[in-house]
């Protein structure tokens, strides 16, 4: 915290691109479990910083948050904190994370520039000025369709709108096959979430909006949260998903994922990571083939198609001793 | 911060993740079977925006979204029901 404090706008311009101290040791907190991916880049990072350390702590996501808060309180927690793209402005405002716009001015940040960064909205303060941390990695979410089960169904495009999803579905319902599998219970992490919201943006509504004034107010009718709800629905109601989808929550459900394996399957809507993680699969099981699935972005209603970016931010422990190795 | 936002890094390295610059997803090569997801990251994503910044835990509209779908797919609401308690909730919180 001293450092930190001493620092004035006029140190700042050598923060992060300036030697590195002797001998110091950073703590990088990391939430996912590619931890070796991780670790090779560190080592990397230690190789061209003679003298800077670094260890990788980890914790799971759903702990993570509350830990810094309680550990940054008391002066403590890691140096860097990997966090999910939606918690930095609560870390910002607990004063966790350390004001970065000053820094950022100066040394920049990225191979570009801070505006080069996908939803930098929602790493500023209740201010809307402070920057509390940085956006690091993203996702969203696409389609997915199984071609040879198109080509069985004579579909011959992917659809372009949600009611042609539902028509190529029942297309599928009459080869025998499952139409668009997805998982419709309801634990906390559950998929009905992302289907909501990619349907409601696609046409033109959003469960919270901008009121234009400072603060926030509902974005959509009953009526059209009602017509959502008939449309997925409607799937269950003529057996058009998977079988016992309202007992299943996780989007990559093994229930959702080997129907699209073994072709009998038209659709799911996957988080890219997912997806790669199931192409490779079907690529294990049935080497030297051709692959059966092709991508497209999600349906769409009046408006665009439209997904969110998921992801992970960084923030600098506002506590940190060592804001010139740990911005580097 | 500055090397794990990095290219090298996330060309080498963190090689399963997709950077979150404009420039570098642009850069990052999308096999022809994922390009729907380039498109989806460059044509058709948004982030949260609202829902993260404004009062209302995302947690706590996750959890009543699916407990208000839950309740009309089951039958124990209809779907109009359902959706003003969604609505309703939601406009509480804010």
């Amino acid at each position: 915290m001293l450092a930190t404090a001493l620092l004035g706008a006029g140190a700042l311009g050598a923060l992060w691109t300036g030697a590195a101290r002797a001998d110091t040791e950073l703590t990088f907190r990391y939430l996912l479990d590619n931890v070796d991916e991780i670790q090779a880049g560190l080592d990397q990072f230690e190789a061209d910083n003679p003298g800077i350390t670094v260890t990788m702590e980890r914790m799971s996501f759903k702990d993570a948050r509350d830990q810094f808060i309680r550990e940054t309180a008391t002066g403590a927690g890691p140096d860097l904190q990997h966090s999910a793209f939606v918690w930095i402005k609560d870390l910002g405002t607990a004063g966790a994370c350390l004001p970065l716009n000053d820094i950022i001015a100066a040394e920049g940040i990225g191979e570009v520039g801070f505006e080069d960064f996908v939803a930098t909205d929602l790493v500023y303060g209740d201010d809307r000025e402070t920057i509390h941390g940085v956006p690091y990695a993203t996702d969203t979410w696409a389609m997915v369709y199984n071609t040879d089960v198109m080509a069985e169904a004579g579909i011959e495009a992917v659809p372009e709108t949600w009611d042609d999803l539902l028509e190529a579905s029942r297309k599928v319902k009459e080869i025998g096959k499952i139409g668009f599998g997805f998982a419709a219970g309801t634990s906390a992490a559950n998929s009905i979430w992302f289907l909501a919201n990619f349907n409601w943006w696609s046409d033109g509504g959003s469960l919270v909006v901008d009121d234009g004034k400072g603060g926030y107010e509902v974005g959509i009718t009953a009526d059209q949260v009602a017509g959502v709800i008939d449309y997925y629905k409607t799937y269950l109601d003529e057996d058009l998903t998977i079988p016992g989808s309202l007992g299943i929550s996780a989007w990559d459900d093994p229930a959702i994922l080997e129907p699209m394996l073994s072709g009998e399957q038209l659709a799911a809507l996957l988080p890219v990571t997912t997806a790669r993680s199931m192409i490779a699969q079907w690529r294990e099981r049935n080497p030297g083939e051709e692959l059966p699935f092709t991508t497209a972005m999600t349906p769409h209603g009046s408006g665009k198609p439209t997904t969110h970016l998921g992801g992970q931010s960084m923030c600098i422990n506002a506590n940190t001793e060592h804001l010139e190795e740990t911005g580097s | 911060m500055q090397w794990l936002n990095s290219w090298e890094f996330f060309e080498k390295y963190n090689t399963g993740w997709y950077p979150a610059q404009k420039a570098l997803l642009a850069r990052k090569p999308f096999p022809a079977e994922m390009e729907g997801f380039q498109k989806q990251f460059t044509d058709g994503a948004r982030s949260w925006g609202p829902y993260a910044l404004g009062p209302a835990a995302i947690a706590n509209m996750w959890n009543q979204t699916s407990r208000s779908f839950g309740a009309a797919f089951i039958g124990e609401k209809t779907s109009e029901e359902a959706a003003q308690e969604l609505v309703d909730y939601v406009d509480n919180l804010l």
